[in-house]
């Protein structure tokens, strides 16, 4: 079958043949068609053998997910394929349980799933975490003041709209990008501004901030922003609230240096939010 | 996840794409997203 091949850590996936995906010893996974498949960051980094998950078997197929067509026609967000198969190939074997149907109508807008399943839903689990995944049908809980750091990429504008989705009284929007503010603003946001300078960015949080404490912050970057932020946090007078501090991406560095003053002065939790940190289970899939 | 699917799916989230068939995987691999686009390989 024709496939996006990747034959080293460090090249460029080329368009070739490469082996037809098994459908498992017992034929537990089931042969479904490409429709569209996200070019994330996870999908770069895991292919390039820079990710935790990372199967450092060449050549590959990349791709953790896609839109595909099931023999029925029906369309699904699906994937998690076997290494060295990934979703950009002409047929994926997937489980059947990773199989989540599209509404009906919705084949136009195949590329915006495929696009924005991977980095919605990184926020989109905590958030739903933090209101205990309880019925959306119901009265949503509250989610109070919720930060997003690097909320001017892709991941952080989608965290943008789902904390304002699912109610959050506040949303401060951290990040560089003076265009991408525009459009945090235009989902409701209120903006902080990323500088070199930590004091700077310490000052632009704390005035977005305007006397709130964070419920919740998502951070997407890590590095010497969110030791900023940890810097805010912890010139805060007020201790009485909780704060969960999510760690989701390392776009600007993999190690930050947490403050014992703060861990000993607020009531915080610090957390990641990656493929093993929330239970399938609760997690709906 | 299925709700999320079809919040999406339903045009309630905004998510910019840029859209490149399979076949030019290596033009796409290695292009820059225009506004925060996400690019993605369609069939």
């Amino acid at each position: 079958m024709k496939a996006a091949v990747l034959r080293q850590a460090d090249g460029v996936p080329e368009y070739g043949e490469f082996d037809e995906p098994g459908t498992g010893a017992d034929g537990e996974l089931e042969l479904v068609e490409l429709v569209a498949a996200g070019l994330h960051h996870l999908v770069r980094s895991r292919a390039h053998g820079r990710h935790y998950s990372s199967s450092n078997v060449y050549p590959l197929v990349p791709g953790v997910d896609a839109v595909a067509r099931k023999q029925d026609g029906t369309l699904v967000y699906t994937g998690d394929p076997q290494p060295p198969h990934g979703t950009m190939a002409e047929r994926i074997a997937v489980s059947p349980r990773m199989q989540f149907a599209l509404p009906e109508g919705a084949e136009a807008r195949a590329p915006e799933v495929a696009a924005g399943m991977n980095p919605g839903m990184s926020s989109w689990l905590p958030l739903r975490a933090k209101q205990g995944f309880a019925p959306l049908t119901d009265a949503p809980a509250e989610l109070g003041v919720v930060a997003i750091v690097g909320a001017t990429g892709t991941s952080g504008l989608m965290a943008v709209q789902n904390a304002r989705a699912l109610g959050a009284r506040r949303v401060i929007a951290v990040g560089r990008n003076a265009q991408a503010f525009e459009r945090a603003r235009g989902h409701g946001a209120t903006t902080a501004h990323l500088a070199e300078d930590r004091e700077a960015t310490v000052r632009s949080v704390l005035e977005a901030l305007d006397g709130d404490t964070p419920d919740l912050v998502l951070d997407y970057v890590w590095g010497a922003p969110a030791e900023a932020m940890f810097a805010a946090l912890s010139g805060r007078q007020q201790a009485d609230e909780e704060i969960e501090y999510v760690q989701i991406g390392a776009l600007a560095g993999m190690e930050a240096a947490l403050p014992a003053t703060l861990l000993r002065s607020r009531r915080i939790r610090v957390r990641g939010s990656g493929l093993g940190s929330v239970s399938r289970a609760r997690s709906g899939s | 996840m299925p709700e999320y699917v079809a919040r999406i799916a339903r045009g309630e989230v905004e998510v910019p794409v840029q859209t490149y068939p399979l076949g030019e995987v290596a033009r796409a691999w290695t292009a820059t997203p225009v506004d925060g686009a996400r690019i993605v390989l369609t069939a």
